[in-house]
Protein backbone atom coordinates (compact mmCIF):
# COMPACT_ATOMS: atom_id res chain seq x y z
CA UNK A 1 0.00 0.00 0.00
CA UNK A 2 0.92 3.28 -0.90
CA UNK A 3 0.16 6.54 0.84
CA UNK A 4 0.09 9.66 -1.59
CA UNK A 5 -0.75 13.35 -0.61
CA UNK A 6 -3.53 14.11 2.22
CA UNK A 7 -3.23 10.43 3.53
CA UNK A 8 -5.02 9.28 0.47
CA UNK A 9 -3.43 5.49 0.08
CA UNK A 10 -3.31 3.19 -2.94
CA UNK A 11 -3.50 -0.33 -2.64
CA UNK A 12 -3.14 -2.47 -6.15
CA UNK A 13 -4.05 -5.55 -4.62
CA UNK A 14 -7.86 -4.24 -4.77
CA UNK A 15 -7.36 -4.43 -8.52
CA UNK A 16 -8.67 -8.01 -8.87
CA UNK A 17 -8.69 -9.95 -12.46
CA UNK A 18 -12.23 -9.75 -13.09
CA UNK A 19 -11.37 -5.68 -13.19
CA UNK A 20 -8.83 -5.86 -15.72
CA UNK A 21 -10.46 -8.65 -17.98
CA UNK A 22 -13.45 -5.63 -17.30
CA UNK A 23 -10.69 -2.79 -18.82
CA UNK A 24 -9.31 -4.64 -21.58
CA UNK A 25 -13.27 -5.55 -22.73
CA UNK A 26 -14.44 -2.11 -22.29
CA UNK A 27 -11.48 -0.75 -24.60
CA UNK A 28 -11.38 -3.12 -27.14
CA UNK A 29 -15.65 -3.26 -27.79
CA UNK A 30 -15.02 1.04 -27.49
CA UNK A 31 -12.32 0.39 -30.63
CA UNK A 32 -14.36 -2.03 -32.39
CA UNK A 33 -17.30 -0.35 -32.24
CA UNK A 34 -15.71 2.71 -33.82
CA UNK A 35 -13.41 0.50 -36.30
CA UNK A 36 -16.34 -1.43 -37.81
CA UNK A 37 -18.35 2.41 -38.37
CA UNK A 38 -14.77 4.08 -39.84
CA UNK A 39 -14.86 0.73 -41.95
CA UNK A 40 -18.34 1.14 -43.00
CA UNK A 41 -17.70 4.71 -43.46
CA UNK A 42 -14.84 4.53 -45.76
CA UNK A 43 -16.67 2.40 -48.02
CA UNK A 44 -20.09 3.81 -48.03
CA UNK A 45 -18.66 6.49 -51.36
CA UNK A 46 -17.65 3.72 -52.81
CA UNK A 47 -21.14 2.20 -52.61
CA UNK A 48 -22.81 5.32 -53.09
CA UNK A 49 -20.81 6.28 -56.26
CA UNK A 50 -20.91 2.66 -58.01
CA UNK A 51 -23.74 3.85 -60.67
CA UNK A 52 -21.44 7.17 -61.24
CA UNK A 53 -18.72 5.37 -61.70
CA UNK A 54 -20.34 2.70 -64.31
CA UNK A 55 -22.09 5.59 -66.34
CA UNK A 56 -18.44 6.90 -66.58
CA UNK A 57 -16.88 3.74 -67.48
CA UNK A 58 -19.72 3.71 -70.38
CA UNK A 59 -19.32 7.04 -71.62
CA UNK A 60 -14.94 7.31 -71.23
CA UNK A 61 -14.39 3.60 -71.94
CA UNK A 62 -12.11 3.65 -69.08
CA UNK A 63 -12.35 3.06 -64.76
CA UNK A 64 -12.44 6.37 -63.18
CA UNK A 65 -8.68 7.32 -61.62
CA UNK A 66 -8.84 7.18 -58.06
CA UNK A 67 -10.31 10.52 -56.77
CA UNK A 68 -11.63 11.75 -59.94
CA UNK A 69 -15.34 11.11 -59.00
CA UNK A 70 -15.22 11.14 -55.34
CA UNK A 71 -12.89 13.35 -53.42
CA UNK A 72 -13.64 16.64 -53.75
CA UNK A 73 -12.13 18.62 -51.16
CA UNK A 74 -14.66 21.07 -49.41
CA UNK A 75 -12.16 23.93 -50.46
CA UNK A 76 -13.13 22.80 -54.16
CA UNK A 77 -16.69 22.75 -53.23
CA UNK A 78 -16.56 26.38 -51.71
CA UNK A 79 -13.99 27.69 -54.75
CA UNK A 80 -17.04 26.36 -57.34
CA UNK A 81 -19.52 27.61 -54.51
CA UNK A 82 -17.88 30.62 -54.79
CA UNK A 83 -17.61 31.41 -58.71
CA UNK A 84 -21.45 30.56 -59.06
CA UNK A 85 -22.58 32.93 -56.75
CA UNK A 86 -19.90 35.68 -58.45
CA UNK A 87 -21.23 34.44 -61.70
CA UNK A 88 -25.15 34.95 -60.74
CA UNK A 89 -24.30 38.15 -58.64
CA UNK A 90 -23.26 39.91 -61.89
CA UNK A 91 -25.34 38.26 -64.30
CA UNK A 92 -27.45 41.85 -64.34
CA UNK A 93 -24.41 43.64 -65.86
CA UNK A 94 -25.13 42.05 -68.96
CA UNK A 95 -28.20 42.33 -69.57
CA UNK A 96 -29.79 43.46 -73.25
CA UNK A 97 -29.09 47.01 -73.36
CA UNK A 98 -31.34 47.63 -76.72
CA UNK A 99 -34.40 49.61 -75.57
CA UNK A 100 -37.86 49.46 -77.68
CA UNK A 101 -40.92 51.38 -76.92
CA UNK A 102 -44.21 49.21 -77.30
CA UNK A 103 -47.01 51.27 -78.09
CA UNK A 104 -49.51 50.56 -75.52
CA UNK A 105 -53.26 49.68 -76.20
CA UNK A 106 -55.59 51.10 -73.85
CA UNK A 107 -58.95 49.08 -73.14
CA UNK A 108 -62.12 51.27 -73.56
CA UNK A 109 -64.02 51.24 -70.38
CA UNK A 110 -66.83 53.54 -69.36
CA UNK A 111 -65.52 54.15 -65.67
CA UNK A 112 -61.96 55.64 -67.03
CA UNK A 113 -63.03 57.12 -70.33
CA UNK A 114 -62.43 61.45 -70.23
CA UNK A 115 -64.97 61.88 -73.50
CA UNK A 116 -67.58 59.76 -71.75
CA UNK A 117 -67.66 61.18 -68.57
CA UNK A 118 -67.83 64.98 -70.48
CA UNK A 119 -70.12 64.40 -72.76
CA UNK A 120 -72.70 62.57 -69.76
CA UNK A 121 -72.00 65.94 -68.07
CA UNK A 122 -73.14 68.02 -71.09
CA UNK A 123 -76.62 65.95 -71.26
CA UNK A 124 -77.59 65.94 -67.63
CA UNK A 125 -77.26 69.76 -67.49
CA UNK B 1 -26.82 69.09 -5.99
CA UNK B 2 -26.22 69.24 -1.83
CA UNK B 3 -29.79 67.72 -0.87
CA UNK B 4 -28.77 64.78 -3.84
CA UNK B 5 -24.84 64.81 -2.01
CA UNK B 6 -26.53 64.08 1.36
CA UNK B 7 -28.79 61.32 0.22
CA UNK B 8 -25.51 59.58 -1.48
CA UNK B 9 -24.03 60.01 1.52
CA UNK B 10 -26.43 58.80 3.35
CA UNK B 11 -27.25 55.65 1.34
CA UNK B 12 -23.29 55.07 1.55
CA UNK B 13 -24.00 55.23 5.61
CA UNK B 14 -26.95 53.25 5.62
CA UNK B 15 -24.80 50.60 3.17
CA UNK B 16 -21.65 50.84 5.73
CA UNK B 17 -24.60 50.03 8.53
CA UNK B 18 -25.97 47.09 6.71
CA UNK B 19 -22.54 45.58 5.70
CA UNK B 20 -21.08 45.62 9.68
CA UNK B 21 -24.05 44.05 10.54
CA UNK B 22 -23.73 40.96 7.99
CA UNK B 23 -20.18 40.74 9.09
CA UNK B 24 -21.25 40.59 12.65
CA UNK B 25 -23.92 38.49 11.66
CA UNK B 26 -21.65 36.12 9.47
CA UNK B 27 -19.04 36.16 12.56
CA UNK B 28 -21.23 35.12 14.72
CA UNK B 29 -22.12 31.84 12.51
CA UNK B 30 -18.42 31.44 12.84
CA UNK B 31 -18.22 31.30 16.37
CA UNK B 32 -21.16 29.95 17.62
CA UNK B 33 -20.75 27.23 14.91
CA UNK B 34 -22.74 24.77 16.18
CA UNK B 35 -22.12 21.05 14.48
CA UNK B 36 -25.73 20.79 14.52
CA UNK B 37 -27.94 23.90 14.53
CA UNK B 38 -30.83 22.13 13.01
CA UNK B 39 -31.60 20.08 16.00
CA UNK B 40 -32.72 23.45 17.77
CA UNK B 41 -34.96 24.13 15.36
CA UNK B 42 -35.91 20.60 15.15
CA UNK B 43 -36.86 21.11 18.50
CA UNK B 44 -38.49 24.10 17.93
CA UNK B 45 -40.93 23.15 15.80
CA UNK B 46 -41.51 20.19 17.43
CA UNK B 47 -42.95 22.03 20.70
CA UNK B 48 -44.71 24.15 18.29
CA UNK B 49 -46.56 21.42 17.11
CA UNK B 50 -50.19 21.15 18.52
CA UNK B 51 -51.25 18.05 20.83
CA UNK B 52 -47.77 18.19 21.19
CA UNK B 53 -46.86 15.06 18.77
CA UNK B 54 -43.20 15.45 17.39
CA UNK B 55 -42.95 15.51 13.87
CA UNK B 56 -39.75 14.62 12.27
CA UNK B 57 -39.23 13.56 9.01
CA UNK B 58 -40.34 16.07 6.07
CA UNK B 59 -42.87 13.82 4.74
CA UNK B 60 -45.10 14.06 8.06
CA UNK B 61 -44.55 17.75 8.25
CA UNK B 62 -46.52 17.66 4.48
CA UNK B 63 -49.41 15.42 5.35
CA UNK B 64 -49.88 16.48 8.47
CA UNK B 65 -49.98 20.39 8.65
CA UNK B 66 -50.59 20.98 12.09
CA UNK B 67 -52.01 24.15 13.10
CA UNK B 68 -49.10 25.75 15.15
CA UNK B 69 -49.34 28.71 17.17
CA UNK B 70 -47.45 31.70 16.63
CA UNK B 71 -45.21 32.80 18.71
CA UNK B 72 -45.41 35.64 20.96
CA UNK B 73 -42.70 38.41 21.90
CA UNK B 74 -39.25 37.26 21.88
CA UNK B 75 -40.15 33.56 20.98
CA UNK B 76 -41.07 34.86 17.96
CA UNK B 77 -38.06 36.62 17.02
CA UNK B 78 -35.68 33.95 18.72
CA UNK B 79 -37.32 31.35 16.72
CA UNK B 80 -37.31 33.67 13.38
CA UNK B 81 -33.36 33.91 14.42
CA UNK B 82 -33.29 30.24 14.35
CA UNK B 83 -34.51 30.05 10.39
CA UNK B 84 -32.07 32.56 9.20
CA UNK B 85 -29.31 31.85 7.23
CA UNK B 86 -26.67 33.54 9.55
CA UNK B 87 -27.97 30.98 12.35
CA UNK B 88 -27.57 28.07 10.64
CA UNK B 89 -24.32 28.65 8.85
CA UNK B 90 -21.27 26.23 8.98
CA UNK B 91 -17.80 26.60 7.63
CA UNK B 92 -18.93 24.59 4.53
CA UNK B 93 -21.72 26.27 3.44
CA UNK B 94 -19.37 29.39 3.26
CA UNK B 95 -16.50 27.19 1.76
CA UNK B 96 -18.93 25.97 -1.48
CA UNK B 97 -20.25 29.61 -1.73
CA UNK B 98 -16.75 30.87 -2.04
CA UNK B 99 -16.40 27.74 -4.65
CA UNK B 100 -19.45 29.24 -6.69
CA UNK B 101 -17.75 32.57 -6.72
CA UNK B 102 -15.19 31.14 -8.43
CA UNK B 103 -16.95 28.95 -10.46
CA UNK B 104 -19.03 32.39 -11.74
CA UNK B 105 -15.36 34.16 -12.08
CA UNK B 106 -14.07 31.82 -14.40
CA UNK B 107 -17.48 32.00 -16.37
CA UNK B 108 -17.37 35.23 -16.84
CA UNK B 109 -13.78 36.96 -16.83
CA UNK B 110 -12.09 33.94 -18.98
CA UNK B 111 -15.70 32.80 -20.28
CA UNK B 112 -14.82 28.73 -19.39
CA UNK B 113 -17.90 26.83 -20.08
CA UNK B 114 -19.91 29.94 -19.18
CA UNK B 115 -23.03 28.10 -19.75
CA UNK B 116 -22.19 25.47 -17.62
CA UNK B 117 -20.27 26.92 -14.85
CA UNK B 118 -22.83 30.06 -14.36
CA UNK B 119 -25.50 27.78 -13.81
CA UNK B 120 -23.57 25.70 -11.26
CA UNK B 121 -22.36 28.57 -9.45
CA UNK B 122 -25.25 29.89 -8.97
CA UNK B 123 -26.92 25.95 -8.38
CA UNK B 124 -23.82 26.20 -5.66
CA UNK B 125 -24.79 29.02 -4.10
CA UNK B 126 -28.76 28.20 -3.82
CA UNK B 127 -27.76 24.63 -2.44
CA UNK B 128 -25.57 26.14 -0.35
CA UNK B 129 -27.54 28.78 1.64
CA UNK B 130 -27.47 27.42 5.07
CA UNK B 131 -31.35 26.81 6.46
CA UNK B 132 -32.66 25.11 9.49
CA UNK B 133 -32.35 21.30 7.36
CA UNK B 134 -34.38 19.70 10.07
CA UNK B 135 -37.27 21.84 10.75
CA UNK B 136 -39.08 20.45 7.32
CA UNK B 137 -39.48 23.15 5.51
CA UNK B 138 -38.91 21.54 2.07
CA UNK B 139 -36.68 23.86 0.64
CA UNK B 140 -33.46 21.62 0.39
CA UNK B 141 -32.15 19.89 -2.55
CA UNK B 142 -32.66 16.47 -0.09
CA UNK B 143 -36.00 17.28 1.28
CA UNK B 144 -38.61 15.50 -0.22
CA UNK B 145 -41.27 17.33 -1.74
CA UNK B 146 -39.18 20.36 -2.36
CA UNK B 147 -39.14 22.42 -5.33
CA UNK B 148 -35.71 21.57 -5.87
CA UNK B 149 -36.05 17.70 -5.32
CA UNK B 150 -38.43 17.68 -7.92
CA UNK B 151 -36.21 19.34 -9.97
CA UNK B 152 -33.15 17.24 -9.10
CA UNK B 153 -35.73 13.97 -9.68
CA UNK B 154 -34.14 14.75 -13.33
CA UNK B 155 -30.84 14.15 -12.61
CA UNK B 156 -31.27 11.31 -10.28
CA UNK B 157 -33.13 9.37 -12.66
CA UNK B 158 -30.93 10.15 -15.77
CA UNK B 159 -33.97 11.87 -17.37
CA UNK B 160 -32.02 15.14 -18.80
CA UNK B 161 -28.65 13.45 -20.29
CA UNK B 162 -30.67 11.54 -23.34
CA UNK B 163 -32.37 14.84 -23.74
CA UNK B 164 -28.92 16.68 -23.65
CA UNK B 165 -27.61 14.25 -26.12
CA UNK B 166 -30.49 14.88 -28.44
CA UNK B 167 -29.81 18.44 -28.93
CA UNK B 168 -25.94 17.37 -28.96
CA UNK B 169 -26.79 15.25 -31.59
CA UNK B 170 -29.07 18.28 -33.27
CA UNK B 171 -26.35 20.55 -32.95
CA UNK B 172 -23.46 18.58 -34.07
CA UNK B 173 -22.13 18.18 -37.93
CA UNK B 174 -20.25 14.70 -38.28
CA UNK B 175 -18.85 15.40 -42.16
CA UNK B 176 -15.72 16.07 -40.77
CA UNK B 177 -15.73 12.77 -39.65
CA UNK B 178 -17.62 11.24 -42.18
CA UNK B 179 -14.96 12.87 -44.64
CA UNK B 180 -11.84 10.98 -42.66
CA UNK B 181 -13.55 7.75 -40.63
CA UNK B 182 -9.82 7.02 -39.16
CA UNK B 183 -10.18 9.83 -36.98
CA UNK B 184 -12.71 7.90 -35.14
CA UNK B 185 -10.09 6.06 -33.86
CA UNK B 186 -8.59 8.91 -31.80
CA UNK B 187 -11.88 8.96 -30.33
CA UNK B 188 -12.17 5.55 -28.59
CA UNK B 189 -8.30 6.33 -28.08
CA UNK B 190 -9.11 8.75 -25.65
CA UNK B 191 -11.55 6.76 -24.00
CA UNK B 192 -8.83 4.28 -22.30
CA UNK B 193 -8.68 7.29 -19.61
CA UNK B 194 -11.72 5.42 -18.23
CA UNK B 195 -10.79 2.37 -17.75
CA UNK B 196 -6.89 3.58 -16.21
CA UNK B 197 -8.87 5.73 -13.54
CA UNK B 198 -11.46 3.03 -13.07
CA UNK B 199 -8.21 1.22 -11.81
CA UNK B 200 -6.88 3.67 -9.80
CA UNK B 201 -9.88 4.55 -7.92
CA UNK B 202 -10.42 0.75 -7.16
CA UNK B 203 -6.85 0.63 -5.31
CA UNK B 204 -8.28 3.57 -3.11
CA UNK B 205 -10.95 2.02 -1.60
CA UNK B 206 -14.28 3.11 -3.75
CA UNK B 207 -16.31 -0.34 -4.57
CA UNK B 208 -16.00 -1.06 -8.54
CA UNK B 209 -19.90 0.28 -8.98
CA UNK B 210 -18.31 3.49 -7.64
CA UNK B 211 -15.42 3.34 -9.63
CA UNK B 212 -16.94 3.39 -13.35
CA UNK B 213 -19.18 5.87 -12.07
CA UNK B 214 -15.41 7.60 -11.16
CA UNK B 215 -13.48 6.60 -14.34
CA UNK B 216 -16.08 8.04 -16.82
CA UNK B 217 -15.18 11.60 -15.31
CA UNK B 218 -12.40 10.86 -18.10
CA UNK B 219 -14.66 10.60 -20.94
CA UNK B 220 -15.10 14.44 -19.89
CA UNK B 221 -18.91 14.27 -21.02
CA UNK B 222 -20.99 15.71 -18.28
CA UNK B 223 -24.25 14.06 -19.54
CA UNK B 224 -22.48 10.28 -19.62
CA UNK B 225 -21.24 11.26 -15.89
CA UNK B 226 -23.89 12.10 -14.14
CA UNK B 227 -26.31 9.22 -16.55
CA UNK B 228 -23.59 6.86 -14.89
CA UNK B 229 -23.52 7.92 -11.23
CA UNK B 230 -27.22 7.99 -11.53
CA UNK B 231 -27.20 4.45 -12.17
CA UNK B 232 -23.84 3.02 -10.46
CA UNK B 233 -22.87 5.47 -7.65
CA UNK B 234 -25.94 8.20 -6.74
CA UNK B 235 -24.49 9.45 -3.38
CA UNK B 236 -21.28 10.51 -5.09
CA UNK B 237 -23.42 12.00 -7.81
CA UNK B 238 -23.08 15.80 -6.96
CA UNK B 239 -19.07 15.22 -6.81
CA UNK B 240 -18.52 13.31 -10.11
CA UNK B 241 -21.06 16.11 -11.58
CA UNK B 242 -19.15 18.62 -10.34
CA UNK B 243 -15.89 17.39 -11.09
CA UNK B 244 -16.96 16.48 -14.82
CA UNK B 245 -18.30 20.09 -15.80
CA UNK B 246 -15.16 21.69 -14.21
CA UNK B 247 -12.60 19.89 -15.75
CA UNK B 248 -14.81 20.73 -19.02
CA UNK B 249 -14.31 23.94 -18.13
CA UNK B 250 -10.63 23.86 -17.47
CA UNK B 251 -10.01 22.08 -20.96
CA UNK B 252 -8.08 24.87 -22.20
CA UNK B 253 -5.87 24.90 -19.25
CA UNK B 254 -5.48 20.88 -18.69
CA UNK B 255 -4.81 20.07 -22.27
CA UNK B 256 -2.00 22.27 -23.75
CA UNK B 257 0.90 21.19 -21.85
CA UNK B 258 -0.05 17.81 -21.91
CA UNK B 259 0.01 18.31 -25.70
CA UNK B 260 3.37 19.87 -25.91
CA UNK B 261 5.00 17.21 -23.25
CA UNK B 262 4.04 14.47 -25.74
CA UNK B 263 4.84 16.03 -29.15
CA UNK B 264 7.83 17.24 -31.02
CA UNK B 265 8.13 20.69 -33.15
CA UNK B 266 8.42 18.47 -36.11
CA UNK B 267 4.57 16.98 -35.40
CA UNK B 268 2.73 19.74 -34.55
CA UNK B 269 3.03 21.78 -38.00
CA UNK B 270 1.82 18.21 -39.88
CA UNK B 271 -0.52 19.69 -42.39
CA UNK B 272 -3.45 17.61 -42.97
CA UNK B 273 -5.18 16.73 -46.02
CA UNK B 274 -8.60 19.01 -46.13
CA UNK B 275 -11.51 17.11 -45.63
CA UNK B 276 -13.60 16.26 -48.73
CA UNK B 277 -17.21 17.31 -49.29
CA UNK B 278 -20.04 14.89 -47.90
CA UNK B 279 -23.13 13.81 -49.62
CA UNK B 280 -26.72 14.48 -47.75
CA UNK B 281 -27.35 10.94 -47.88
CA UNK B 282 -24.29 9.78 -46.77
CA UNK B 283 -24.84 12.55 -43.43
CA UNK B 284 -28.10 11.06 -43.50
CA UNK B 285 -27.01 7.50 -43.38
CA UNK B 286 -24.32 7.88 -40.83
CA UNK B 287 -26.88 8.09 -37.86
CA UNK B 288 -29.14 5.14 -38.76
CA UNK B 289 -25.88 2.93 -39.31
CA UNK B 290 -24.33 4.65 -35.84
CA UNK B 291 -27.46 3.47 -34.05
CA UNK B 292 -27.82 0.11 -34.72
CA UNK B 293 -24.08 -0.52 -34.77
CA UNK B 294 -23.55 1.35 -31.47
CA UNK B 295 -26.63 0.05 -29.82
CA UNK B 296 -26.61 -3.36 -30.75
CA UNK B 297 -22.88 -3.79 -29.59
CA UNK B 298 -23.76 -1.57 -26.30
CA UNK B 299 -27.15 -1.74 -25.46
CA UNK B 300 -26.85 -0.16 -22.39
CA UNK B 301 -25.91 3.06 -23.42
CA UNK B 302 -29.03 3.28 -25.85
CA UNK B 303 -30.82 6.43 -23.83
CA UNK B 304 -27.22 7.94 -24.81
CA UNK B 305 -26.74 6.93 -28.10
CA UNK B 306 -30.38 6.49 -29.16
CA UNK B 307 -31.28 10.35 -28.23
CA UNK B 308 -27.84 11.75 -29.89
CA UNK B 309 -28.78 9.68 -33.36
CA UNK B 310 -31.97 10.77 -32.72
CA UNK B 311 -30.92 14.39 -32.98
CA UNK B 312 -28.72 14.02 -35.34
CA UNK B 313 -31.15 12.41 -37.97
CA UNK B 314 -33.74 15.38 -37.27
CA UNK B 315 -30.71 17.81 -38.47
CA UNK B 316 -29.27 15.54 -41.21
CA UNK B 317 -32.98 14.60 -43.11
CA UNK B 318 -34.02 18.17 -43.70
CA UNK B 319 -37.53 17.70 -43.40
CA UNK B 320 -37.70 18.43 -39.72
CA UNK B 321 -36.18 21.58 -39.24
CA UNK B 322 -38.57 22.85 -36.72
CA UNK B 323 -37.88 19.60 -34.41
CA UNK B 324 -34.14 20.02 -34.99
CA UNK B 325 -34.34 24.02 -34.14
CA UNK B 326 -36.23 23.03 -30.94
CA UNK B 327 -33.91 20.62 -29.36
CA UNK B 328 -30.79 22.40 -30.43
CA UNK B 329 -31.71 26.06 -29.17
CA UNK B 330 -34.65 25.75 -26.77
CA UNK B 331 -34.51 22.02 -25.43
CA UNK B 332 -31.20 22.00 -25.31
CA UNK B 333 -31.10 25.57 -23.28
CA UNK B 334 -34.69 24.41 -20.69
CA UNK B 335 -32.09 21.28 -19.73
CA UNK B 336 -29.09 22.66 -19.55
CA UNK B 337 -30.02 25.52 -17.10
CA UNK B 338 -31.88 22.84 -15.09
CA UNK B 339 -29.72 20.52 -15.38
CA UNK B 340 -26.69 22.85 -14.09
CA UNK B 341 -28.80 24.61 -11.52
CA UNK B 342 -29.73 21.01 -9.96
CA UNK B 343 -26.18 19.76 -9.94
CA UNK B 344 -24.36 22.97 -8.34
CA UNK B 345 -27.54 22.60 -5.88
CA UNK B 346 -26.66 19.36 -5.00
CA UNK B 347 -23.59 20.21 -3.64
CA UNK B 348 -25.07 21.22 -0.28
CA UNK B 349 -22.38 21.38 1.99
CA UNK B 350 -23.65 19.00 4.48
CA UNK B 351 -23.79 16.30 2.45
CA UNK B 352 -20.98 16.92 -0.60
CA UNK B 353 -18.05 18.11 1.59
CA UNK B 354 -16.32 14.61 2.53
CA UNK B 355 -12.93 13.30 2.27
CA UNK B 356 -14.06 11.00 -0.81
CA UNK B 357 -15.26 14.27 -2.58
CA UNK B 358 -11.60 15.35 -3.20
CA UNK B 359 -10.27 12.02 -3.79
CA UNK B 360 -13.00 12.19 -6.76
CA UNK B 361 -11.73 15.61 -7.95
CA UNK B 362 -7.99 14.42 -8.32
CA UNK B 363 -9.51 11.33 -9.91
CA UNK B 364 -11.40 13.30 -12.43
CA UNK B 365 -7.84 15.02 -12.87
CA UNK B 366 -6.09 12.26 -13.64
CA UNK B 367 -8.73 10.60 -15.84
CA UNK B 368 -8.67 13.84 -17.86
CA UNK B 369 -4.60 13.90 -18.11
CA UNK B 370 -4.89 10.47 -19.01
CA UNK B 371 -7.42 10.37 -21.33
CA UNK B 372 -5.80 13.51 -23.47
CA UNK B 373 -2.02 11.30 -23.69
CA UNK B 374 -3.80 8.89 -24.53
CA UNK B 375 -5.60 10.25 -27.78
CA UNK B 376 -2.28 12.12 -28.35
CA UNK B 377 0.17 9.18 -28.37
CA UNK B 378 -2.40 7.30 -30.10
CA UNK B 379 -2.15 9.83 -33.26
CA UNK B 380 1.58 9.39 -32.83
CA UNK B 381 1.19 5.77 -32.99
CA UNK B 382 -0.74 5.68 -36.16
CA UNK B 383 1.69 8.26 -38.58
CA UNK B 384 3.66 5.37 -37.62
CA UNK B 385 1.79 3.08 -40.54
CA UNK B 386 0.35 6.09 -42.38
CA UNK B 387 2.40 7.87 -45.39
CA UNK B 388 2.16 11.88 -47.28
CA UNK B 389 -0.76 13.40 -47.01
CA UNK B 390 -2.87 11.35 -45.00
CA UNK B 391 -0.47 11.74 -41.62
CA UNK B 392 -2.28 13.34 -38.51
CA UNK B 393 -1.36 16.15 -37.09
CA UNK B 394 -0.76 14.32 -32.97
CA UNK B 395 -2.16 18.13 -31.78
CA UNK B 396 -6.22 17.04 -32.89
CA UNK B 397 -5.39 14.01 -30.43
CA UNK B 398 -6.79 15.79 -27.55
CA UNK B 399 -9.74 15.83 -29.00
CA UNK B 400 -10.22 12.14 -28.45
CA UNK B 401 -11.92 13.54 -25.16
CA UNK B 402 -15.71 14.54 -25.56
CA UNK B 403 -15.90 17.46 -24.75
CA UNK B 404 -17.77 19.52 -27.55
CA UNK B 405 -16.10 21.40 -29.19
CA UNK B 406 -13.82 22.73 -26.49
CA UNK B 407 -11.28 20.14 -26.69
CA UNK B 408 -11.26 21.03 -30.98
CA UNK B 409 -10.84 24.42 -29.83
CA UNK B 410 -7.83 23.67 -28.43
CA UNK B 411 -6.37 21.49 -30.84
CA UNK B 412 -7.01 24.91 -33.09
CA UNK B 413 -5.32 27.51 -30.76
CA UNK B 414 -1.78 25.33 -30.69
CA UNK B 415 -1.67 24.54 -34.33
CA UNK B 416 -1.91 27.91 -34.77
CA UNK B 417 0.67 28.69 -32.65
CA UNK B 418 3.16 26.52 -34.10
CA UNK B 419 1.75 27.44 -37.68
CA UNK B 420 -0.74 30.52 -38.05
CA UNK B 421 -2.09 29.14 -41.53
CA UNK B 422 -2.49 25.74 -40.38
CA UNK B 423 -6.45 25.21 -38.70
CA UNK B 424 -6.69 21.80 -37.33
CA UNK B 425 -10.64 22.45 -35.73
CA UNK B 426 -12.26 20.79 -38.81
CA UNK B 427 -9.85 17.94 -38.15
CA UNK B 428 -9.93 17.92 -34.74
CA UNK B 429 -13.88 18.11 -34.58
CA UNK B 430 -13.70 14.49 -36.12
CA UNK B 431 -12.20 12.84 -33.22
CA UNK B 432 -14.04 14.99 -30.82
CA UNK B 433 -17.65 13.99 -31.98
CA UNK B 434 -16.30 10.36 -32.42
CA UNK B 435 -15.41 10.59 -28.46
CA UNK B 436 -19.50 11.24 -27.72
CA UNK B 437 -20.18 8.24 -29.10
CA UNK B 438 -16.99 6.43 -27.54
CA UNK B 439 -17.87 7.67 -24.38
CA UNK B 440 -21.17 6.77 -24.54
CA UNK B 441 -20.71 3.50 -25.89
CA UNK B 442 -17.68 2.78 -22.85
CA UNK B 443 -20.43 4.32 -20.21
CA UNK B 444 -22.55 1.14 -21.88
CA UNK B 445 -20.10 -1.44 -21.47
CA UNK B 446 -19.45 -0.30 -17.83
CA UNK B 447 -23.12 -0.40 -16.85
CA UNK B 448 -23.85 -4.05 -18.56
CA UNK B 449 -21.05 -5.12 -16.08
CA UNK B 450 -21.85 -3.55 -13.08
CA UNK B 451 -25.07 -2.16 -12.67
Amino acid sequence: MNTLLLGISLDFGRIHNEHVMLAAIGVSVVFLALLILAIIYTNIPKILNMRVRNLFKKENGRKPEKGEITDVSGEVNAAIGAALHLYFNDMHDFENTNLTINREVKRQSPWADKQQVHYQYRVNN
Amino acid sequence: MKSKLSVDSRMRHFLTVMAVLAIVLLGSAFVNNSPTPATDVQQTSEVMVSNSQPVTSASDVASVRPVKPIPKGFDGIKQFWQYTGFYNCQRGHLIMILVAFVFIFLAIRFEFEPMLLIPIGVGIIIGNIPFAEGAGLQIGIYEKGSVLNYLYFGVQKGVYPPLIFLGIGAMTDFSSLISNPKLMLLGAAAQIGIFITFWVALSLGFTPTQSGAIGIIGGADGPTAIFMSSKLAPELMGAIAIAAYSYMALVPIIQPPIMKLLTTKKERVIRMKPPRAVTKVEKILFPIIGLLLTCFIAPSALPLLGMLFFGNLLKESGVTKRLANTASNALIDIVTIILGMTVGASTQATQFLKPESIEIFILGALSFMVATACGVLFAKIMNLFLRGDNKINPLIGNAGVSAVPDSARVSEVQGLKYDPSNHLLMHAMAPNVAGVIGSAVAAGILLSFLY
